[in-house]
């Protein structure tokens, strides 16, 4: 193995409870936001939450490939896959942070915000993972390992890049989709989140991935890291622009959309 | 219990000397064909360089044979007589790139070309079911004459080929195409160079949409019940979206066959300026 992970990586257990308990806030929060919006008609806030609950399930595979590594004694494991070992603030997080945060986007996107609104939201998920992810690494609850490049305050920014992008991508296209999501149809969105994300790390994220997994030069990882994050904001802004493009094309969002959505009934469904 | 229990080992075997060299040469073939296909038709370099920037592009991409090979359990012999990609512990033989090339690369070019003579869902459903076949050849070809094989006994496995691996490789080339025949009408001229893009980025598109379920499986030690469902998943997400494609991509097709009927501005001629679409968007 190229990389072995930090296999004896040891959580501290109270750092691990607090962890816990500090995510499963932020999701009981969102949770109940989302829960809000459902009796007000607009079921999508809750099916963003599940679809990034469901997206969880890809964490492991990007943690081998990406060299992340949790520490097996990590309080409630809830699942096992890749040799790792995945503890349930990870899954807590990803509810909140992949669908919350997508579920705002959508909601701007609604009520015809423009770029700088989806640019803000990008900002603000690089700058709250990258301190969610801080503050998990500095207590020794994982280890991100191997060569990693721009590897500042134990967390390698290149990831930071990736993560937002996904909210981006999945807001935009469950914007673009909406007539397809009203009424039950908003379930769709469970499974396409995570297909969004899948698609998001796989499009992004691989020069990365080969460079630290290759018997290549240090010079080599930092360019793919250095390569990563200049896709994920062409990405972004592809995105951005293309929604931009949609909103002059169908003029959507000029004026407001209502929030909740009309009753499925009155909402034409195109085929 | 061990770190990497839940990971099947990569079996280590000999490599076939006279069978890699023929697979090689093969594949040299068919991407030496498609560089000739558009060397020798005007038509298609009327196009532009689009179908060389593919093919660099798809020879590129197969820089990730490596990452997929690792997730979805592909390993090949270590030791071969042939220039190799090593990566993810294993060594990927440079027929790969060269394959990859022409599957990757330059197959998008004609689906992006076929799409731009009209587009119908069952045309859209036809080039999906063709891509299969040609992925059911040359992948099930490399594994029968064992320079590649999957292991960690995959779900619907069929004479060395995994069914689920269609829905990746079939949805690469439908999704890729779409991206191309969408660019192909803003790029012109040396503007196509941005395509070498477009194989790796659809690749890792497809890979990361339809292949975490039956990737996660794979690698978790589970039944072989819970394989065939997530080998069921992922087949039916490569669906899924081959579905929505076919139902929104004539529509797509007709607006850019709107917007692209004003003058656009081509290097190659006197055109007038450039103009702007009802969108607002520059063409040329």
């Amino acid at each position: 193995m190229l990389h072995p992970p930090p296999v004896h990586l040891s959580a501290p257990s109270t750092g691990s409870w607090i962890f816990t308990v500090l995510c499963l806030a932020i999701f009981v929060i969102a949770l109940g936001w989302s829960v809000a919006r459902a009796a007000r008609g607009d079921w999508l806030a809750l099916a963003c939450l599940a679809g990034g609950l469901i997206a969880n399930l890809i964490e492991a595979e990007l943690d081998n490939l990406g060299l992340l590594w949790f520490a097996r004694n990590n309080h409630l494991i809830v699942f096992h896959s890749f040799g790792r070992f995945m503890p349930l603030y990870v899954t807590l997080g990803y509810g909140f942070y992949f669908g919350a945060i997508t579920y705002v986007t959508l909601d701007g996107l609604r009520r015809g915000r423009g770029a700088r609104y989806l640019w803000a939201i990008y900002a603000f998920g690089w700058v709250f993972d990258c301190a969610l992810e801080t503050t998990g690494s500095a207590v020794g609850l994982y280890k991100y390992y191997g060569p990693q490049p721009y590897n500042i305050w134990s967390i390698p920014l290149w990831w930071m890049f990736v993560n937002p992008a996904l909210p981006i991508a999945a807001g935009g296209l469950f914007h673009v989709m909406r007539r397809r999501l009203a009424g039950v149809r908003a379930l769709l969105v469970v499974p396409l989140l995570p297909m969004c994300y899948g698609a998001t790390y796989g499009a992004l994220a691989w020069p990365i991935f080969v460079a630290l997994n290759s018997h290549v030069r240090g010079w080599v990882i930092w360019i793919a890291g250095t390569v990563t994050p200049a896709f994920c904001l062409l990405y972004v802004w592809l995105i951005i622009t293309g929604l931009e493009w949609y909103r002059r094309a169908h003029g959507v969002g000029s004026v407001p959309e209502p929030v909740p959505a009309a009753p499925p009934a009155l909402v034409p469904v195109s085929s | 219990m061990p770190v990497h229990s839940s990971i099947p080992l990569m079996p280590v075997r000999h490599a076939p000397g006279v069978a890699l060299i023929v697979y090689t040469a093969l594949m040299i073939a068919v991407t030496v064909g498609f560089l000739a296909y558009w060397l020798l038709t005007p038509a298609e370099r009327r196009v532009g360089p689009a179908l060389p920037m593919l093919l660099i592009g798809g020879a590129l991409s197969g820089l990730m044979e490596s990452w997929l090979d690792n997730v979805v359990l592909v390993g090949y012999p270590p030791h071969q007589s042939l220039p190799v990609i090593h990566a993810f512990n294993r060594s990927v033989p440079i027929f790969v790139p060269i394959g990859y090339a022409w599957f990757c690369g330059g197959l998008l070019y004609l689906v992006a070309r076929s799409f731009g003579r009209g587009i119908t869902p069952r045309k859209i459903w036809g080039l999906y079911g063709a891509i299969v076949v040609v992925d059911f050849v040359a992948i099930g070809l490399s594994s029968w004459i064992k320079i590649l094989q999957f292991y960690g006994h995959p779900p619907m496995d069929i004479g060395g080929y995994p069914l689920w691996w269609a829905g990746i490789d079939g949805l690469d080339v439908v999704l890729g195409g779409t991206i191309v025949f969408a660019l192909l009408h803003r790029l012109r001229g040396r503007r196509q160079i941005w395509l070498i893009l477009v194989p790796s980025i659809a690749l890792g598109a497809a890979a990361g949409i339809v292949g975490w379920p039956i990737s996660t499986a794979l690698n978790s030690s589970w039944s072989t019940t819970a394989k065939y469902a997530c080998a069921l998943a992922s087949i039916g997400l490569s669906l899924a979206v081959v579905t929505f494609l076919a139902r929104t991509l004539p529509g797509l097709a007709s607006y850019l066959h709107v917007s692209t009927r004003e003058p656009a501005h081509r290097e190659d001629d006197h055109a007038p300026p450039p103009t702007r679409s009802p969108v607002g968007a520059v063409h040329g």
